[in-house]
C-alpha cells in the first residue's frame, strides 16, 4: 500500500508510543470517571438482572477500546478497532436487552420493561458509528494511496 | 471525502449525546416517581363487597406516565374467578400527582352460596398487575400475587340434639342448642337462626327463631326454642335449620332426630 515501511516503523517507535500511551491513559481515565459518576444513577437498578456485572463488563470493554484506539491512532488499526467497537456495541446491547423486552423477578414481583425503543436507538447509533468507521478506513487508505502516488510522481 | 466524513462524525456524536441524554434522564426521572397507598376503604351492600384502594402517583419526573392500567383478579384455591377489576388512567403529566381509587369488588352471594366457604376457612389469591407506558417510549409492567385469608362465618356450625321440656298439658318446649365461630375478619354475622321441626309424617310441628349478633372472630353459643304439640311428636323426624343474615342466607341444614 501507500504506507512505506519507514512510516510504519516510525508509528510504533518508543518515542512515538510514549505520548500516545499517556494520552490513552488520560482518555481511559476520563471514561472511568464518567463511569463512576454515571453509576450513581444506576444504584436503584442494582440487584436486577445481573445489572452491575453487565454494566461493568461494558465499561471495561469500552475502556479497553478507548485505550487501544488511542494507542494505534493514525494507523489503519485505529479504524479497524473502531469498526470492531461499533459491532461490539450492537452485539452487547442486543444481548443484554434480550431483544428489547426484559423480564425479571424481584421478591415475588414479576417485572417487564420493554426497551425496544432504546435497543433500536443504540443499534442505529452503533451502525452510524460503523458506517463512519468504514468511511474513515476508506478515506485513510485513499489518502495513503494518494501520498504514495505523489511520492512516485516526485521520484520520476 | 473529508467533509461528509466530518459531517457523519458530528451526526454520530450528536446522535449519541441525545440518545444518552434521553436514556439517562429517563432512568433518573423514573427514580423520582413515588407511589403511595392510602388506607383501603371497605364497603359492603347486600350484593357486593367492595374494597377501595387509594393509590397516589406522584410523578416528579420529567416524562409523563401514559396508559396506566391496574388490574386485580381474585380466584379461589380451585382457580375459580370471583372478581376482575380494572382502573385506567390515560395520562399523568410530569410534575403532577394524582390519586386514583382502584375498586376491588366481588359478589358476596357468589361466595356465600358455596357452603364450603360458609363452614371452612380458605385462602383466595389476589393477582395484581400494573401496566403503563413511561415517557411514551418505555412500556413497563409488573405483576404480583398475594393471598387473602377467608374466614368461614359459620365455622364449626353445630346444631345439637333437641331437648324437650313441658310447656303445658298439651305442648312441649323444644330446645335446640346451636353454636359456631365467626372466623370472618370482614363482617359480623347478624341475623336469625330458624328451625323447623317435622315429625316422621312430614307434618310441621313448630318453627322457632333466635336472633344472633356475632362480631368477627367471636364464638356463638345459644339455643333455639319452639313450642310443639305433644300429640304430634313422633320418635323420629327432621329438623331443618336456616341461617338468615344481612350478608347471606343458608339452609336448610337437615338434622334427623330419633
Amino acid at each position: 500500500m501507500g504506507e512505506t515501511m519507514k512510516d510504519r516503523e516510525n508509528q510504533f517507535t518508543t518515542r512515538a508510543m510514549i505520548p500516545r500511551f499517556f494520552k490513552a491513559i488520560f482518555k481511559t481515565a476520563i471514561v472511568y470517571i464518567l463511569f463512576i459518576m454515571f453509576s450513581g444513577f444506576t444504584i436503584p437498578f442494582e440487584g436486577f438482572y445481573d445489572y452491575k456485572l453487565l454494566f461493568t463488563v461494558f465499561v471495561v470493554l469500552y475502556m479497553v477500546f478507548v485505550f487501544v484506539t488511542e494507542l494505534v491512532r493514525g494507523t489503519i488499526f485505529q479504524h479497524i478497532v473502531s469498526i470492531v467497537q461499533s459491532l461490539m456495541i450492537v452485539i452487547y446491547f442486543a444481548y443484554i436487552l434480550n431483544t428489547g423486552i426484559i423480564n425479571f423477578t424481584v421478591e415475588q414481583i414479576n417485572l417487564m420493561v420493554d426497551l425496544r425503543f432504546f435497543l433500536a436507538i443504540f443499534v442505529l447509533g452503533s451502525l452510524l458509528g460503523f458506517a463512519k468507521s468504514m468511511l474513515s478506513l476508506l478515506n485513510w487508505m485513499n489518502e495513503k494511496e494518494e501520498q504514495w502516488l505523489q511520492h512516485q510522481i516526485k521520484s520520476l | 471525502m473529508n467533509v461528509p466524513l466530518r459531517a457523519l462524525s458530528w451526526a454520530t456524536r450528536f446522535f449519541w449525546i441525545i440518545a444518552l441524554a434521553v436514556a439517562v434522564t429517563c432512568v433518573y426521572s423514573a427514580t423520582l416517581i413515588r407511589v403511595d397507598f392510602g388506607e383501603p376503604l371497605m364497603n359492603y351492600t347486600e350484593e357486593e363487597f367492595m374494597v377501595t384502594l387509594p393509590i397516589i402517583f406522584d410523578n416528579n419526573g420529567y416524562y409523563s406516565i401514559a396508559d396506566l392500567n391496574i388490574t386485580t383478579l381474585i380466584v379461589d384455591f380451585e382457580n375459580r374467578q370471583f372478581s376482575v377489576d380494572s382502573t385506567f388512567i390515560a395520562q399523568i403529566p410530569p410534575q403532577n400527582n394524582i390519586t386514583l381509587f382502584h375498586n376491588v369488588s366481588f359478589d358476596i352471594n357468589e361466595i356465600v352460596t358455596r357452603a364450603e366457604y360458609l363452614f371452612n376457612d380458605s385462602n383466595f389469591t389476589l393477582h395484581g398487575s400494573v401496566f403503563l407506558n413511561y415517557a411514551s417510549i418505555i412500556p413497563f409492567g409488573f405483576e404480583a400475587n398475594t393471598t387473602i385469608p377467608w374466614g368461614a362465618p359459620l365455622f364449626n356450625f353445630t346444631a345439637g340434639l333437641p331437648e324437650y321440656s313441658s310447656y303445658n298439658g298439651t305442648h312441649l318446649t323444644v330446645h335446640m342448642p346451636t353454636s359456631f365461630q365467626n372466623h370472618s375478619p370482614y363482617f359480623s354475622v347478624t341475623g336469625t337462626i330458624r328451625i323447623e321441626i317435622f315429625n316422621d309424617r312430614h307434618q310441621l310441628l313448630g318453627v322457632g327463631t333466635v336472633f344472633a349478633d356475632v362480631p368477627s372472630n367471636t364464638n356463638y353459643e345459644g339455643e333455639v326454642e319452639t313450642i310443639v304439640n305433644a300429640a304430634m311428636v313422633t320418635e323420629r323426624g327432621q329438623i331443618l335449620v336456616f341461617v338468615e343474615t344481612e350478608m347471606f342466607n343458608y339452609g336448610p341444614m337437615v338434622i334427623n332426630y330419633g
